[in-house]
């Protein structure tokens, strides 16, 4: 059985919406930088403590894009964000 | 709303034993300065005076250099050093000129040259007072957000004076770290003394264009149209950082926000200032 995985922002980040657009402030590295719509449903469900597996899925339901690439899309998103420490995964 | 200094004695500025973490300049070179120290800050304003501002931004102290008169170093206080006390109070302060129409506010932010005071000056000519030309404070009060008046002043450049047809305005004497003039407010070009509601504000682009054009903004660039344009003391201040970017994020997201280019040529001014007028009373007031 694969364990869930859950994601939080940090402290250092700060996040708000702004229509359908996220606005995020990294506080250590002095960066500012925006999410359009997609990345902020993704953000959103996130923040609501989704596990991916259920984030995957909000995300099939709401957009019409083949699942295998929808998948692929949010992977690469998701490493960018652990990447650039805008997320951090749990436990 | 405003705070008031302590006079230090007057004093020539030597060298600090630090650099400054800031600058500003203009065309004609470095003007200000910015230094940390313990317990708060050095704001100086080259050749001028020294301001000593704590960090809670509720004390300040000015040290004036002997040939400053106590009006220059008054209108430096207001103009310049009050802002950041504001900023540093966690009050929002922009650099925004302001008018009122109908007991509402209407804002103008944009950086220096973009053609903030020229708007003030000519929408206070044909009739609507100015609040400030530069260092708007808002506040917000319940679900309104007021924008305070500043100096009964603007600070022009001679050719947007000449364009503007200033005729029987009275001019301050000139203030060394400017070359602008400094038009004092008189019942051609009226002072709005108390605060008032903003209604909506406008982010000064300077595209090149050739006719007015005001399109909504939108998400990010809404709120960035704020964040570039709001005082910071301290940049590298986290407490601070976070208290603007929440409060930036606020009024974006509660205060009808324009993009506003206009074509630079102080012939078709007129026209600017009319299709203004029109877009507030028919886009804005009516809506």
């Amino acid at each position: 059985m694969t364990r869930e995985r859950y994601f939080d922002i940090p402290d250092h980040v700060l996040t708000r919406q702004i229509d359908a657009e996220t606005i995020i402030l990294d506080m250590n590295r002095n960066v500012y930088c925006g999410l359009d719509d997609v990345g902020t449903q993704f953000l959103k469900l996130i923040q609501d403590n989704k596990p991916l597996s259920e984030v995957l899925t909000c995300m099939h339901d709401e957009y019409d894009v083949p699942k295998v690439e929808l998948e692929n899309d949010i992977q690469d998103f998701l490493e960018d964000l652990l990447e650039k420490k805008l997320i951090i995964e749990r436990g | 709303m405003f705070n008031s200094y302590l006079d230090g004695g007057m004093r020539y500025q030597d060298c600090l034993d630090t650099q400054p973490y800031n600058l500003w300049s203009d065309k004609t070179g470095c003007w200000a300065e910015f230094y940390r120290i313990e317990g708060g800050y050095i704001f100086r304003m080259l050749g001028l005076a020294d301001f000593f501002v704590s960090s809670d931004g509720n004390n300040c102290i000015c040290y004036p250099e002997p040939e400053i008169d106590i009006e220059t170093q008054n209108h430096i206080f207001r103009t310049q050093v009050q802002p950041f006390l504001w900023n540093r109070q966690g009050k929002l302060v922009f650099h925004a000129s302001c008018v009122e129409h109908e007991n509402h506010a209407y804002a103008f932010m944009g950086d220096s040259g973009m053609g903030k005071s020229t708007l003030a000056t000519a929408l206070a000519k044909s009739g609507k007072k100015f609040l400030t030309d530069d260092g708007l404070l808002v506040h917000k009060s319940g679900e309104d957000y007021m924008a305070y008046p500043n100096d009964p002043s603007i600070r022009l450049w001679d050719n947007a004076h000449a364009a503007l047809l200033l005729t029987d305005v009275p001019i301050a004497p000139a203030i060394s770290f400017s070359n602008k003039l400094r038009i004092l407010a008189s019942p051609e070009i009226p002072h709005c003394k108390k605060p008032h509601t903003l209604k909506a504000v406008f982010s000064l682009s300077n595209n090149d264009v050739d006719e007015l054009t005001i399109l909504p903004l939108e998400g990010m660039q809404r709120h960035l149209a704020y964040s570039n344009c709001s005082f910071n003391l301290d940049v590298w201040d986290k407490e601070s950082m976070a208290k603007t970017f929440r409060n930036t994020a606020n009024i974006a997201s509660d205060i009808p926000t324009y993009k506003l280019d206009f074509p630079r040529r102080f012939e078709d001014l007129p026209m600017v200032i009319t299709g203004l007028e029109d877009f507030i009373n028919c886009e804005i007031i009516s809506s």
